[in-house]
């Protein structure tokens, strides 16, 4: 190469670093800039139901639940708390993929050392691409790409003021489902004879994402629990035998509501909002008693009922008994 | 694989870095495997059509090449009738030609238009006593197959004409058909204007990689900014225009028609700038068009290469047959000098037309978009000495800008209307639309604007009105001979780089991407 062709090229490199650098200093800027100032809804805070897991005390979680509608229509972590005493919260989110499923891990995990971590499995079959999980991280680290769109609402305050986190969920993630749409229940678990070695696959991208997740979950000492929810719409025989062959080949705990030892007497008449796809309030109160008690008898959780600073969880319940039971 | 994150984040990046450190002679074997990987990724085992195309034009070009060489010895004997010879030979060679016409419109006929004519068919087999209904086989649809079979058949024909040399180099052939920029909506571009940069596998220089990238970025910030802004007020009307004015759905029709300008431009600015990062020069396919003063301008500026291709493989040839020579001989005796060639000519324009909307699928509303400009170019052809005339009574410039402006309106009126056609959910959806524009025109549903249920309150109107403000300028500077592009490219190291990152920052910030709005596709893809 000449000498003049090499300080050309060096020239070109320099200024594509420089210029990258520039690029990335400006989006570290433009990140804090947008990055709503409270994880409220009004801030522009996306999910505000589980983002309100930001506004809890620090460390004050022992029980995370992850995961889609199913997840957050049937784990109630009030319920769990008046009757076992441990603290938990639902993270779920409207058709959670396991990519946003493992950025609400993380960014709950930066203040909480929960013990347990529940994954609701009908998001284990919720397909993405490659090009999704790519832009989670962008958006997890220059969250610029999450709420750029905030330009439309920006306020003075938004150059000045440092983000709070002052919002916290009532109903800590769960909500409430009250209508009741009957489902027919008939043989939904049952396996047709020619799919009897058949199991609906985990797609793969998936199944690196839970195996990511729980080599994380034992990395910050939390136990992995997979759940399936009882749904006669999104759940089934084949999609049980694949969670349970991943279970067995990771050695994580794998509990199915729908059948077998854990089912849950659902009265598929009264306790489904949507003909069997979701659970209802009459629903959720046998999954989360259910799921309550095997957590507080099969693992080491504490009782925070007496602990005062866990006052607020009792004001919360008074309100929750008014206005869901 | 085309148009995401993973393709321009992994894919392009891995292609330019394979590219630059792969010894030349073997720069277009990258490009041909990264071409193919694409379309594996996309279309799966669809992928044997494209092999079939490839084969097919190869061997083809390979066969007219035999014939070629045969016909050169038969003229080289002396004393052989030169004539009778020749086109003994281009008789074979037509054969040749029909032969590759027919199997690779067949393979394009059978993955894109199988059901709608079985649908066509099943009255007819019906009475024949056949059961029906028979149900098309779920074959589907290779990503790109109208693209890349119009490139494939041209290169047959240009051999045949012999504007071509026949390729000994099937990999050349592939990469011609395959290139993964154009897969996606093109251009459709021509072997004789690509293929040798294709392969002849230049280094990547600092001008290209930045006027490339630049590009990228303009085609990118046209779609994410712009067309995929207006997508969910567009679908909302359209999908749902029973419950809107006809105020609403004359905006929504003008606002279709900027989303796919927007859109199939900008997508196609991506494939240009890819192209041009590895010295492989596409052609252009849009050329300022909403600048166009007639409807039959504005076919030569939008979707250009489109509108070549038919033009060079259809026009001509129906145009030039004998049949047609004679019509337009016995017109020009009976009709004069300008009807009598324009009659005969309609005939070669219909088939154009009917072949523009056929291409773009099998619906109504397709085939009615290609008569509906057939029409119109026919009628613009007719009534232009009556205009001239009257122009001249009247004392009017045609030249002037006043008249100018008032035939870019007019075009504009034209194309929002072709558009509304084009895009309505069937061609009686359309004419509906239509009829409201006509009979229930107002403007009420402006003053009550709901921006929840619209999808675009006031900023997202501002920065469509800002963005739409820059393209414009840009084009007019370019319809007055200047290039911006190239104006940037000759700045300075730190204005180069502070325009890229300026368009870098406007796409991050102002894109309508993530969590307010769901993906849009390329919109030409599905054709």
């Amino acid at each position: 190469m000449k000498k003049a062709d090499k300080t050309n090229t060096i020239k070109a490199l320099l200024g594509t670093l420089l210029a990258s650098a520039t690029i990335l200093v400006a989006l570290v800027a433009l990140s804090a800039l947008f990055y709503p100032k409270d994880n409220r809804a009004e801030y522009g805070v996306h999910d505000q139901e589980a983002n309100g897991v930001l506004g809890e005390p620090e460390n004050s979680l022992d029980v995370l639940f992850l995961g889609d509608s199913e997840c957050y229509c049937s784990f109630s972590p009030l319920q769990m708390f008046e009757d076992y005493g441990f603290a938990s919260y639902n993270l779920g989110t409207h058709s959670q993929r396991m990519y946003y499923g493992n950025s609400l891990l993380h960014r709950a995990t930066e203040h909480q050392k929960p013990r347990i971590v529940v994954i609701e499995t009908d998001t284990l079959f919720r397909k993405f691409s490659i090009s999704s999980t790519m832009f989670q991280m962008m958006q997890d680290a220059l969250p610029v790409f999450e709420y750029h769109n905030r330009w439309k609402s920006l306020v003075p305050e938004d150059f000045t003021q440092e983000p709070v986190h002052t919002y916290f969920n009532g109903a800590k993630g769960y909500i409430a489902r009250f209508a009741v749409n009957a489902a027919d229940d008939e043989g939904y678990m049952d396996e047709e004879e020619e799919d009897e070695e058949r199991l609906e696959r985990i797609p793969r991208l998936n199944k690196r994402y839970l195996q990511y997740m729980i080599d994380y979950c034992h990395s910050i000492g939390a136990e992995p629990i997979l759940i399936s929810t009882p749904s006669t719409v999104n759940w089934n025989a084949k999609r049980h035998k694949a969670v349970e062959k991943f279970a067995a080949e990771t050695g994580v705990t794998y509990i199915d509501l729908n059948e077998g030892e854990h089912k849950v007497d659902i009265d598929w008449d009264a306790d489904t909002s949507d003909s069997g796809d979701h659970m209802n309030v009459s629903g959720s109160r046998k999954v989360s008693d259910y799921v309550g008690a095997y957590l507080a008898e099969n693992y080491d959780l504490p009782d925070h009922r007496e602990d005062e600073a866990y006052a607020n969880w009792h004001d919360q319940l008074a309100w929750f008994h008014k206005q869901v039971w | 694989m085309f148009f995401n994150l993973a393709f321009f984040a992994l894919v392009l990046p891995f292609s330019v870095l394979a590219y630059a450190v792969a010894p030349r002679r073997l720069r277009w074997v990258v490009l041909l495997g990264i071409s193919y990987y694409c379309f594996y990724h996309t279309s799966k085992k669809l992928i044997v059509f494209l092999v079939a195309t490839t084969l097919s034009c190869y061997l083809c070009g390979l066969w007219l090449a035999s014939i070629m060489d045969k016909r050169d010895a038969a003229l080289a004997v002396k004393g052989a009738k030169r004539r009778a010879v020749r086109e003994e030979y281009k008789k074979h060679m037509r054969h040749v030609v029909a032969l590759a016409v027919i199997f690779n419109l067949g393979l394009l006929v059978t993955c894109k238009y199988l059901g709608f004519l079985l649908s066509v068919a099943e009255p007819l087999l019906s009475l024949a006593g056949v059961a029906t209904p028979i149900e098309a086989p779920r074959i589907g649809m290779p990503l790109g197959i109208s693209f890349y079979t119009f490139m494939a058949l041209s290169y047959v024909i240009d051999v045949y004409r012999g504007s071509v040399k026949p390729d000994r180099n099937l990999g050349r052939i592939a990469l011609f058909i395959s290139f993964f920029p154009q897969m996606l909506e093109g251009p459709i571009g021509r072997y004789s204007h690509t293929a040798e940069s294709l392969t002849e596998g230049k280094g990547i220089t600092r001008s290209n990689l930045y006027q490339g990238t630049l590009r990228i970025f303009w085609g990118i910030a046209k779609k994410l900014i712009v067309a995929d802004r207006l997508n969910a007020f567009v679908e909302t009307v359209f999908d749902g225009y029973a419950e809107f004015d006809g105020g609403v759905i004359a905006l929504a029709a003008v606002l279709y028609t900027i989303q796919l300008y927007c859109d199939f431009s900008g997508t196609i600015d991506v494939a240009i700038g890819i192209g041009r990062i590895f010295d492989v020069h596409l052609p252009e396919n849009f050329r300022q068009p909403f600048f166009s003063r007639t409807a039959s301008e504005f076919w030569q500026r939008w979707h250009i290469t489109l509108g070549a291709w038919f033009k060079d493989y259809v026009y001509y040839p129906v145009s030039l047959s004998a049949p047609c020579k004679q019509l337009t001989s016995a017109a020009r005796k009976r009709f004069g000098i300008h009807y009598g060639p324009l009659l005969a000519s309609s005939v070669a324009l219909f088939c154009v037309w009917f072949g523009n909307g056929l291409w773009h699928g099998s619906g109504s509303q397709y085939i009615f978009f290609g008569m509906y400009y057939f029409v119109l170019i026919m009628l613009g052809g007719l009534i232009e000495p009556v205009a001239i005339s009257a122009a001249e009574r009247l004392g009017i410039d045609r030249d002037s800008l006043p008249y100018r402006l008032f035939q870019t309106a007019r075009t504009l009126a034209i194309v929002f209307v072709g558009e509304l056609i084009f895009r309505a959910n069937g061609l009686g959806a359309g004419l509906e639309m239509l009829s409201s524009i006509a009979h229930n025109f107002t403007l009420g549903a402006f003053s009550r604007w709901d921006p929840y249920h619209m999808h675009l309150d006031i900023h997202d109107r501002n920065i469509v009105i800002a963005m739409l403000v820059v393209v414009f300028v840009i084009g007019y500077l370019k319809e007055h001979g200047l290039d911006v592009s190239a104006k940037i490219d000759s700045q300075s190291t730190l204005v180069r780089w502070v325009v890229l990152i300026v368009l870098i920052l406007a796409i991050v910030i102002f894109g309508a991407y993530g969590y307010d709005y769901t993906p849009v596709d390329p919109m030409y893809a599905q054709f």
